[in-house]
């Protein structure tokens, strides 16, 4: 397309440059012809004027001739002096001659003639009127006017070179009677001729140049001084320069200006050379002149010189100002059309470069476009329109888009057709539809359609169309993710926010009972930790789908995150439809679930509240079953509580319990009992078990149970974590000073503690501070602890072995202990959890249990201690088994110092 | 001197001619080129300028390459006007007839005669003539011709030169004197040039008139004729102005027109035929004659 354009510019560039050619060229042609013709007539003028000049010389000397020359007494003279018999009467009669005359030769000198002159009829001069002294002497051989006067007895003028001078030569045959005497001449000068030249035409300038080898053949040669070569051209000769004749004048001024540079214009000098008549124009400076050359031809036809007339010629200036204006104009016209001509092409060029770049858009745009008539009859479809629809062009054009895509009722008039009739209507029509598929179906679009107007008319439309598939189903999904749970599918937080409002707001109006029910998996975060959370999601997914298959179609479930359910029935008799839900859940969850190849088991706790009696805003009732789900979870779980004005009360004490223990240390409540570990071979005691107590000045004593917990939930478990292992190792080197066997201290370890990093710092740090030594202390660290973040716990429990510190599991039995990960860690003992030792003579399990832990422990050489030893069925049982050690209030209960203090003396004594 | 300024202003004919006068300056290369000197020569205006200037110009171009330098001829119509110019220095060469040398030398004692120039018969000396139309009756050899008996000239009409040219009034009054006669009793008028005078009696507007011989038989063609012609008279001088040429360089134009061999004087023009050594006391016959008559200034009609 730009090589077309280029080389349609290179057209018009080179049309132009030709019109201008031609253009200038005819302006040019015309300027010159219409110079040339001035120029002629230039031309024509001085000739006329010259031809002119010279006959009316011609006609003074025919009348002087006719009144005075012609005369008889003149004849008889010049008759007396040719037949005079002697010189003497030739004299006389010369004289005579000479004073009849002499009037008219006066006469004629004051009009302009330089002679007049006889000759006799063997053409010898008689008498020069303007030289009388001289006489005699030939002219028949340089003087061919006489010559031919008296030869041919015939008038003859014209331009002749004398030997004197040169000039205007006029001559009559003289007779007297029928004989002939001789011959008269007058001669004028060229001053005379260009004086009657002016006088005639008085606008140019005259001279007269000479031939210089006529000059050179006739002149005599003292007169040869009298001319010099002519300014204006080499081979020609100007008289008397030097103004030496009396009637001598000065050449005209613009002669000098202008023949300077004519003599270098080849015109002048190949015209002169030639004898040609001709003009030329030539500018000086800001003058522009014509200079006319006009050959002067002698009385024999032949080149003798040449007149010059130099004449201003405005005109010239004008036909030049005119040939660049002409020029100018038409250089600006033809400019202007080639400016056109270019601005067309270029026009065209980016009227082409749109059209392909609008057909590569539509070709290629992923939209459906299509355009047509007034009459909604398709006449152009992009390929998109294909691809989108199936129709091709063949199918489509010619056909309506009311008829063939519109989704319209088939019966549905043309003009109600909501896509068509606002776009006839020059409204156009923006929206989502659905336009029918080639093949079947509909394809949901978004379609915009305008119209085409011209002439303030619609007279067709173009309306483009996008599939809008793909962002419908990203609605769905978005409105998935916005309202609903990715795991389970249930909806989320949001959605269960938003249908709770709706459930309230009719239940408020309609004074229905709405249940509210809170639900948490119970430790569903140990199957997290010990089977991994794609078993755990695995594991949520199907509890989702079995508390959906409880619930009714109107009642909604929503999962609130982790492993929190909640579940709204609307509409409700009365609350305890609610318990016969939650009824219904507990039982279907608790089944056992098979999942990725393991049996897995599952109870939820659940809270319940309800509307209008717990409140009817979303808050109360999710915050409020919530609570009564706590309450299930401390009623041992696996069970369902509605929430009650008690179970708020216990949470309101669970935040003044808080915030009792943050001053608890300062205010030195806390204190640390000690229960004495009895090795079951000897019967001594061979440690104590330090266990915290606390001692509030209004609650009184607050068992561990309820401030442990809230310590461990408050972070303030780590401050009264390391005072424990402060005041028992001070207390454990109290006794060693106090002369008490050495006894080993046994310190419970919290899971808070155990992620401490400088745990084991501390410890050493604190063993130092009180002078004991590391094998005195016994850290106990529950199962689940070590099992939570088993990696760490090694290198952790390395570090006590080795400073020599003795470690133990505390609450063995009750967690997921891997029994690969009981081998690597480097502990000495565990404790049998006092669940396992309550029941131990009375449940064959807990006893089977009990036996096989002490077993396993002794088969990893580990030591075994059982606590909650209270009866001596117990002490036997364990005795029986070999069990290690035993603590339980069948020893002693946990003591202050004082009194283990005591019970150790007594114990030795 | 009131006189001469008169003088300078007579004649009708010679003022129209003064109108016509020319400076022509003849240049030649070679002094051009070197000469610092330059010499301006006065002619006697006896005829038309070309033929003056035509006349001298071979002599003097010799002069001034012999002696290396440039010689500028002024032509001046009016014998007084040479005069006046010559006195007051602003000529330095001249040709003066003997009366306009003699008239000069009486207020003017710088000036030089060097050469008189020789006529065609060899001689220094010139004569005056009365001329006359050959078909007038004072051309007639008859004894009634009145000029055989010059007292009984009376009422004729004379054409005369200038006041101060030797053969205008001087020379015909002192012809008429030498037959008794006086030139007062007639009619003249002054014409200027010789030349003029001739024509002027041809054309019958005169009839006589005064002029050098020499001249008038140059019309013997047109029927002149010399009636009465005067004694030899010192010829046409060559004059240098003391005043302004140095001794030195008088001498070297002297000794330069003397010593020319005859192939040399050939191509002198106007001194081809010789020249001859001049001084002051040639002039005392004019002195003379001069003294016997009284030029008028101007015609008496």
């Amino acid at each position: 397309m730009v090589r077309h354009t280029s080389r349609q510019c290179l057209i018009l560039f080179g049309g132009f440059v030709l019109a201008w050619a031609v253009t200038a060229w005819l302006l040019h042609a015309n300027w010159r012809d219409k110079e040339r013709q001035h120029l002629a007539g230039d031309t024509a003028v001085l000739a006329t004027t010259y031809r002119s000049s010279v006959e009316m010389f011609g006609l003074a000397t025919e009348t002087v001739y006719e009144n005075v020359l012609s005369r008889p007494e003149v004849i008889d003279a010049f008759a007396q002096g040719m037949r005079a018999p002697d010189e003497a009467a030739q004299a006389a009669a010369r004289g005579r001659l000479y004073r009849l005359v002499a009037p008219a030769y006066a006469h004629l000198t004051r009009h302009g003639f330089r002679q007049l002159q006889f000759h006799t009829a063997a053409s010898a001069s008689f008498l020069r009127m303007h030289d009388p002294a001289k006489f005699g002497d030939p002219l028949v051989d340089v003087r061919p006017a006489v010559k031919i006067a008296n030869t041919e007895k015939r008038s003859v003028s014209g331009f002749e070179q004398g030997r004197y001078v040169t000039g205007f030569r006029y001559v009559f045959p003289l007779f007297q009677g029928e004989e002939h005497l001789g011959s008269v001449e007058t001669s004028v000068g060229f001053r005379q001729m260009r004086d009657t030249m002016n006088r005639i035409d008085a606008a140019r300038d005259y001279a007269f140049v000479l031939r210089r080898d006529r000059l050179d053949a006739t002149l005599f040669a003292e007169r040869r001084a009298l001319y010099d070569t002519a300014p204006i051209h080499a081979d020609f000769m100007v008289e008397d320069p030097d103004l030496k004749l009396p009637d001598a004048a000065p050449p005209p001024a613009a002669a000098r200006l202008l023949d300077p540079p004519l003599a270098a214009d080849s015109r002048v000098r190949e015209g002169m050379a030639a004898g040609l008549r001709f003009t030329v124009a030539l500018r000086d400076g800001a003058s522009d002149w014509a200079i006319s050359f006009v050959p002067v031809k002698d009385v024999l036809d032949r080149d003798a010189g040449y007149v010059i007339a130099y004449t201003p010629a405005p005109l010239v200036a004008a036909l030049r100002a005119e040939f660049a204006i002409g020029l100018l104009l038409a250089t600006g016209v033809l400019g202007l059309l080639a400016w056109f001509g270019w601005r067309l092409l270029h026009s065209r060029d980016d009227l082409d470069r749109e059209r392909l770049q609008l057909q590569t858009i539509t070709d290629t745009m992923g939209e459906g476009l299509y355009r047509t008539d007034e009459r909604n009859v398709i006449n152009w479809i992009n390929p998109a329109f294909t691809r989108l629809l199936g129709f091709t062009a063949g199918d489509a054009v010619g056909r309506t888009a009311h008829a063939l895509i519109h989704d319209c009722p088939d019966d549905l008039p043309l003009e109600q057709c909501p896509y068509f009739s606002p776009v006839l209507a020059a409204n156009g029509f923006t929206g989502e539809t659905r336009f029918k598929r080639q093949a079947e179906g509909y394809l949901p679009v978004e379609m915009t359609s305008r119209p085409i107007t011209a002439g303030g008319r619609s007279v067709g439309a173009v309306a483009v169309f996008r599939d809008i598939t793909q962002r419908q189903v990203a609605q769905e999904r978005i409105r998935q993710l916005a309202w609903y749970d990715s795991l389970t599918g249930l909806p989320n937080r949001a959605l269960l926010q938003d249908r709770l409002g709706v459930a309230t707001a009719g239940a408020v109006r309609d004074k229905e009972t709405l249940a509210t029910l809170f639900l948490d998996l119970d430790q569903f975060k140990n199957i997290n930790d010990s089977l991994g959370h794609a078993i755990g999601d695995h594991l949520l997914q199907q509890v989702a789908l079995r508390i959906s298959d409880c619930v009714r179609a109107s009642d909604t479930v929503a999962r609130l995150g982790g492993d929190e359910f909640v579940i709204i029935m609307p509409n409700i008799r009365a609350p305890a439809d609610a318990a016969f839900l939650a009824e219904k859940i507990l039982a279907a969850v608790a089944r056992p679930y098979a999942i990725d190849g393991r049996e897995l088991y599952i109870t939820p706790s659940i809270g319940i509240a309800v509307c209008p009696e717990d409140g009817c805003d979303f808050e109360s009732l999710i915050q409020h079953a919530d609570a009564a789900m706590y309450l299930a979870k401390e009623n041992g779980r696996n069970n369902y509580q509605y929430f009650t004005a008690a179970l708020n009360a216990r949470a309101v004490e669970r935040l003044s319990l808080e915030s009792a223990l943050r001053s608890a240390l300062e205010r030195r409540e806390l204190s640390l009992h000690y229960q004495p570990q009895i090795n079951l071979a000897s019967g001594a005691i061979i440690g104590v078990e330090a266990l915290l107590r606390w001692r509030h000045p209004v609650l009184g004593w607050v068992a561990p149970d309820r401030f442990i917990p809230v310590a461990e939930d408050s972070g303030l478990i780590v401050p009264i974590g390391e005072w424990v292992l402060q005041e028992a190792c001070r207390q454990a080197r109290a006794w060693q000073a106090a002369g008490l066997a050495p006894l080993l201290m046994a310190v419970n370890v919290s899971g808070v503690q155990f992620r401490q990093a400088d745990l084991a710092e501390t410890v050493r740090d604190i063993l130092a501070e009180h002078g004991l030594t590391a094998a005195s202390l016994e850290i106990e660290v529950t199962e689940s602890v070590l099992m939570k973040s088993a990696d760490s716990a090694v290198e952790i429990l390395q570090k006590f072995r080795e400073m020599g510190v003795r470690l133990a599991i505390d609450d063995f039995g009750t967690g997921y202990s891997s029994l690969s990960y009981l081998k690597r860690f480097p502990i000495d003992k565990l404790k049998i959890d006092r669940s396992f030792v309550s029941d131990i003579t009375t449940d064959p399990d807990d006893a089977a249990i009990a036996s096989a832990i002490i077993a396993m422990a002794h088969r990893l050489r580990l030591k075994v201690i059982a606590e909650g030893v209270e009866t001596p069925g117990h002490l036997r049982f364990l005795l029986h088994e070999g069990c290690d050690e035993a603590q339980g209030y069948h020893y002693s209960k946990p003591l202050p110092p004082d009194d283990l203090e005591r019970l150790m003396r007594g114990w030795q004594a | 001197m009131p006189a001469l300024a008169a003088l300078t202003n007579s004649g009708a004919t010679i003022l129209k001619r003064a109108l016509l006068s020319v400076v022509l300056c003849v240049g030649w290369p070679v002094a051009a080129t070197h000469a610092t000197e330059t010499l301006v020569f006065t002619p006697l205006p006896q005829e038309s300028p070309e033929t003056v200037v035509a006349q001298w110009k071979p002599l003097l171009n010799q002069v001034g390459k012999a002696l290396g330098v440039t010689v500028r001829i002024e032509y001046l119509a009016n014998y007084g006007e040479i005069i006046d110019k010559f006195r007051a220095g602003k000529i330095d060469l001249a040709q003066l007839g003997p009366l306009s040398y003699v008239v000069l030398r009486e207020t003017f004692e710088p000036v030089a005669p060097l050469v008189h120039l020789n006529e065609s018969d060899g001689r220094a000396g010139y004569t005056c003539a009365l001329v006359a139309p050959a078909e007038s009756k004072l051309a007639a050899r008859d004894p009634k011709n009145p000029l055989k008996n010059p007292m009984n000239i009376k009422g004729r009409t004379f054409a005369l030169t200038q006041p101060l040219s030797t053969c205008g009034y001087l020379g015909g009054d002192s012809l008429l004197r030498g037959a008794g006669g006086a030139l007062e009793n007639n009619r003249y008028r002054y014409l200027g040039q010789h030349d003029a005078v001739a024509l002027a009696v041809l054309r019958g507007e005169f009839e006589l008139g005064s002029m050098k011989t020499q001249i008038a038989r140059k019309y013997a063609g047109l029927g002149l004729v010399v009636v009465a012609e005067s004694g030899p008279l010192p010829g046409v001088a060559l004059v240098a102005n003391a005043a302004t040429v140095s001794p030195e360089r008088i001498s070297q134009i002297r000794t330069l027109l003397l010593d020319a061999d005859a192939a040399t004087r050939s191509g002198w023009g106007i001194a081809r035929h010789g020249v001859t050594p001049a001084k002051d006391s040639d002039y005392d016959a004019v002195r003379r004659l001069r003294g016997q008559t009284k030029i008028p200034e101007t015609g008496n009609f």
